[in-house]
């Protein structure tokens, strides 16, 4: 059974079919029915997926994290209380599956972070011109400043800054309150902005 | 944006402007063709977690808790075994070091209060014995007894 998209092109909107709503797919998925998964999942994993990626700074890590994200919501979904608040606790999934990626791998000095595997994947790889190969390069960067940050700062830059989510709505993502996430959003563009600045520089010399 | 997040307005204050440029750039990415059928077989296959099998997190951990519990008491009854044990073993060796002492105190005593003698033999007139007494003096006229010195020479 196929869940249709929110968004479908006019010529399908003759007969529009009634497309159901996060809640009605949640309500469904938490009696076990496993097409409303794929209804939650062809809705917001695109989403999901840029800002895995973002965190991690991984494209491949990053989708792999987002599948285990809603494979978690699915689980818990027996413990969901709906208030409206879906993708916030999705993204609190997502968000707390990269925090104990990185835990583990602290502990287990697997890789660091601060070398991601490269810029695989991280861009699109379309065939350019000097002028988009420079825009590519400038992006690997911002991204490679990205990963060095400590998630503390990473996930509410990324949130605000990549996904454009309000302090507030952060602040109930992460748990804490709004003037920490100000604080961390602050700290987090001095951080980058420091490391930054020397490609910046450079770039226009 | 989806409704159930509230988008930031124009400027929010904590943040540097270069730095949300910077950001801005970086490519949307999107979810490869296969994600939602490999969630999906990913959903048939996962095991359910913990919770679905009517193990909540508060009985989890008073499982853990008593494990835990368990694992400690039978380790300090070990332990109190293990002291019980050399105990009983250091007073049995206790008590067999004073029996020992009390044993050589007596024969010390013995020895210092009647110094042995062994009859050796003799006749109506003469006894031979023989003594372990330093001052003890041979015999010498008949009907005497006549000791003989345990370290010098045997005679009557």
């Amino acid at each position: 059974m196929t869940i249709p998209p929110t968004t479908r092109p006019p010529s399908e909107l003759e007969e529009p079919p009634e497309v159901p709503t996060d809640v009605q797919l949640m309500a469904r998925m938490q009696s076990g029915d496993r097409a409303a998964l794929g209804g939650l999942v062809d809705r917001h994993k695109d989403r999901l997926v840029n800002y895995l990626t973002r965190i991690t700074g991984q494209r491949d890590r990053g989708e792999e994290l987002a599948q285990e994200a809603f494979l978690r919501l699915f689980q818990t979904a027996a413990k969901y209380r709906e208030q409206g608040r879906l993708l916030p606790f999705l993204y609190r999934i997502a968000t707390n599956l990269v925090r104990t990626e990185e835990r583990r791998e602290r502990r287990y000095r697997l890789f660091s972070i601060t070398h991601p595997h490269g810029p695989s994947g991280e861009t699109h790889t379309h065939a350019a011109g000097p002028a988009r190969l420079l825009q590519q390069e400038a992006q690997r960067e911002v991204q490679r400043a990205l990963a060095e940050l400590p998630l503390r700062f990473r996930a509410p830059v990324v949130l605000h800054g990549v996904e454009g989510w309000t302090y507030q709505a952060i602040a109930t993502l992460l748990g804490c309150r709004e003037g920490t996430v100000k604080s961390r959003i602050h700290r987090g563009h001095q951080r980058l902005r420091s490391r930054l600045q020397g490609y910046w520089k450079g770039e226009g010399q | 944006m989806n409704r159930d997040i509230p988008t930031i307005p124009p400027s929010s204050g904590a943040e540097d402007p270069a730095v949300l440029g910077a950001l801005a750039s970086l490519p949307r990415e999107q979810a490869s063709p296969g994600f939602t059928a490999a969630v999906l077989e990913r959903s048939r296959t996962a095991e359910k977690p913990a919770a679905e099998l009517g193990w909540s997190r508060t009985t989890t951990l008073l499982a853990a808790s008593l494990v835990l519990v368990t694992v400690v008491t039978a380790g300090m009854l070990e332990r109190a075994h293990q002291k019980k044990e050399l105990r009983g073993r250091v007073d049995a060796l206790r008590s067999e070091h004073e029996m020992l002492e009390h044993e050589l105190a007596e024969l010390k005593r013995a020895s210092a209060e009647e110094p042995a003698v062994v009859y050796l033999g003799g006749d109506e007139n003469v006894d031979v014995v023989l003594t372990f007494d330093p001052k003890a003096v041979p015999a010498t006229s008949s009907g005497a007894v006549a000791p003989v010195a345990a370290s010098g020479n045997h005679g009557i």
